[in-house]
C-alpha cells in the first residue's frame, strides 16, 4: 500500500471528518468545512471513504 | 467447546449460538496473547461473558437481532472485563484504573451527515447497489486488527481512548495511526475491487 507519511494534519482530519459525520460541528464550521471537502481532492476522497464504512457497516448490522 | 446452555432453543438462542461459535477463537487468542490466561480460564471467560451478554439480550439492553459485526466489541468489553475481575482476583494486578462500560463513551454517526459527504463522489448513480454490496461485503472480512479497530470506531462509535483501553494500545495516538492505515487499506481493496467489478 502507499507508506504515505500519517501527519499530526492527517490524523486532525480524520478528526474533523468524524466530527461532521457525527453532526458534531456549529453551522459555521460545518459550512467551512463542506467548503473545504469541495476544494481539497485528497480530503473529499478520505472522507467519502469513511462515509463508505459507516454507512456499509450500519447497513450490515441492521 | 462450551454453549451447549439450551434444550429448547429459540431464534434469539440460536442467533446467540452463532454468535458464541463466531467470537470464540478470535476471544479466545485476545485472551491468551493479551493477559496469558490459560485455556481453562480463557473458556470461563468467554462462558461468563456470553451469560452477561445473554442476560442484556433477555432485559432488552442489547437487541438480538444486532448479534453482529458490531457486538462484537461489545463482547469483548464485557471479556476484558471479566478478565480484569479475574486477575484482580489472582493478585496478579493490585488495581485496575476502572472498568470499562461499553455504554460510555459512545458517538453516534448522522446518515444526514454521511449522506452529504457521499454526495461529493464523483460518481454517477451507476450500480451504486453493488457498490454498496462491496463495501458491505468488505467490511464483514476485515484482517485484525482493522476489523477491531474499524468496526469499534466506525460500527460501534467508541472514542479512541476506549478502543485504546479494550485493545491494549500505547496511546489514543497508536489507535489514530492505526485506524487511518485501516482506512487506507480499505480505500485500496475498495477501489481494486470496483475495478474488477466493472
Amino acid at each position: 500500500m502507499d507508506e504515505k507519511k500519517i501527519t499530526d494534519q492527517i490524523l486532525h482530519d480524520d478528526e474533523r471528518i468524524s466530527l461532521f459525520m457525527q453532526g458534531k460541528m456549529n453551522a459555521d464550521e460545518e459550512s467551512a468545512f463542506f467548503d473545504e471537502l469541495k476544494k481539497n481532492d485528497d480530503l473529499r476522497d478520505r472522507a467519502i471513504i469513511q462515509a463508505k464504512l459507516v454507512k456499509g457497516m450500519k447497513q450490515t448490522d441492521d | 467447546m462450551i454453549i451447549n446452555l439450551y434444550k429448547h432453543k429459540d431464534e434469539k438462542e440460536k442467533r446467540l449460538e452463532k454468535f458464541a461459535k463466531e467470537q470464540w477463537q478470535k476471544t479466545r487468542a485476545f485472551l491468551l496473547s493479551r493477559y496469558s490466561l490459560s485455556e481453562d480460564e480463557c473458556a470461563d471467560v468467554f462462558q461468563e461473558s456470553l451469560i452477561i451478554l445473554w442476560r442484556n439480550i433477555k432485559e432488552n439492553k442489547v437487541e438480538a437481532e444486532g448479534l453482529g459485526m458490531s457486538s462484537s466489541t461489545y463482547f469483548m468489553t464485557i471479556c476484558r472485563n471479566k478478565t480484569m475481575e479475574l486477575l484482580r482476583h489472582k493478585s496478579k494486578y493490585l488495581t485496575t484504573s476502572y472498568e470499562i462500560n461499553p455504554s460510555k463513551e459512545h458517538y453516534d454517526y448522522q446518515g444526514e451527515q454521511v449522506e452529504k459527504i457521499l454526495s461529493l463522489e464523483n460518481d454517477s448513480m451507476n450500480a451504486q447497489k453493488e457498490k454498496e454490496a462491496l463495501v458491505r461485503d468488505i467490511v464483514k472480512d476485515l484482517p485484525s486488527p482493522c476489523n477491531e479497530l474499524l468496526w469499534g470506531y466506525y460500527g460501534d462509535g467508541h472514542s479512541m481512548k476506549m478502543l485504546a483501553e479494550m485493545f491494549n494500545y500505547a496511546s489514543e495516538n497508536a489507535v489514530k495511526v492505526t485506524k487511518h492505515r485501516c482506512c487506507e487499506k480499505f480505500r485500496i481493496r475498495y477501489n481494486e475491487s470496483v475495478k474488477s467489478l466493472f
